[in-house]
């Protein structure tokens, strides 16, 4: 079966663990509980009738994503580039994040996600997607689970068409 | 991210050396944290390794060592946080890896702990 790893990045308490969380066990906690170096796990998943493992890295939340040990991306196939949608500071250095993401890991697949879109009032959604300075994937919530397997599905489907 | 050179706090710090070949099978294993039979081929068994061993093996012997720093599993006998580094090398004449698994379980609690108190300060700000 192909395996492919994907990482969950972005800075503190967008709730990349939380999403990883949602995706891997659909489980959510309120409590914020700080990521301090990295957990991985895998889930198979079936993507246009094939099987696909998907292994999953929830990273330390960094301000910065030049921050995050150079290890960490090796072997990565896609990143999940996290902000909150409620807070302005997770996505102020998005656009210098994502360059250098790109830069260190050319070819990888790259998702940008606004989450926790359930703490938003819809009416105030667009102002906020105004304000961001990059092209989002998704908006998601971790905690009812909206969006979430798309992200990764939408990933598999990727890698499995560049496969 | 935290840093192996800090020192343990606690006293634990046990490692566990684990030689696999290329193919993924156990050669050799010290055994301090837990056992492994030799020949067993254990990439599955370790997300973590599985989605880098590929990379491994691709790399050159005598390249940089790939550490990963408060590595949180919940793997049955390994359940806490531990400091990974692994070595590509050539060892009579065969490619190997070399993994060192650290327990360093004590020490990252309290450093989890020290950090929740600052992210969520930073949060509320």
């Amino acid at each position: 079966m192909l395996s492919k790893k994907i990482i969950l990045t972005g800075s503190l308490g967008v709730g990349k663990t939380s999403l990883f969380n949602q995706f891997l066990y659909q489980r959510f906690d309120e409590k914020y509980l700080t990521t301090i170096g990295v957990k991985v796990d895998k889930k198979t998943v079936m993507v246009n009738g094939r099987e696909l493992s998907l292994l999953v890295w929830d990273i330390a939340g960094e301000i910065k994503q030049d921050k995050v040990p150079r290890t960490y991306f090796l072997g990565s196939s896609a990143l999940i580039y996290v902000f909150d949608l409620t807070r302005p500071t997770t996505y102020s250095n998005m656009l210098e994040d994502l360059k250098y993401l790109k830069m260190i890991t050319p070819g990888v697949v790259i998702r940008v996600i606004g989450n926790k879109i359930d703490l938003v009032d819809l009416e105030k959604l667009n102002d906020i997607l105004d304000k961001v300075p990059a092209t989002i994937d998704f908006t998601t919530s971790a905690k009812t689970g909206e969006n979430v397997e798309n992200v990764f599905f939408s990933i598999g489907e990727e890698l499995l068409d560049n496969a | 991210m935290p840093d192996s050179n800090s020192g343990s706090a606690s006293g634990d710090g046990l490692c566990q050396l684990i030689r696999l070949n290329f193919s993924g099978a156990v050669i050799h294993s010290s055994n301090t944290l837990f056992a492994v039979p030799i020949d067993l081929n254990i990439v599955a068994t370790f997300p973590l390794l599985e989605s880098i061993f590929q990379s491994l093996i691709e790399s050159n012997t005598h390249s940089e060592a790939y550490e990963y720093f408060a590595v949180e599993t919940t793997f049955p006998g390994l359940d806490g946080f531990y400091d990974f580094r692994f070595v590509v090398l050539e060892e009579f004449g065969e490619n190997v890896i070399d993994w060192t698994i650290c327990d360093r379980t004590t020490y990252y609690r309290q450093i989890q702990a020290d950090q929740q108190k600052n992210n969520e300060a930073k949060l509320r700000n």
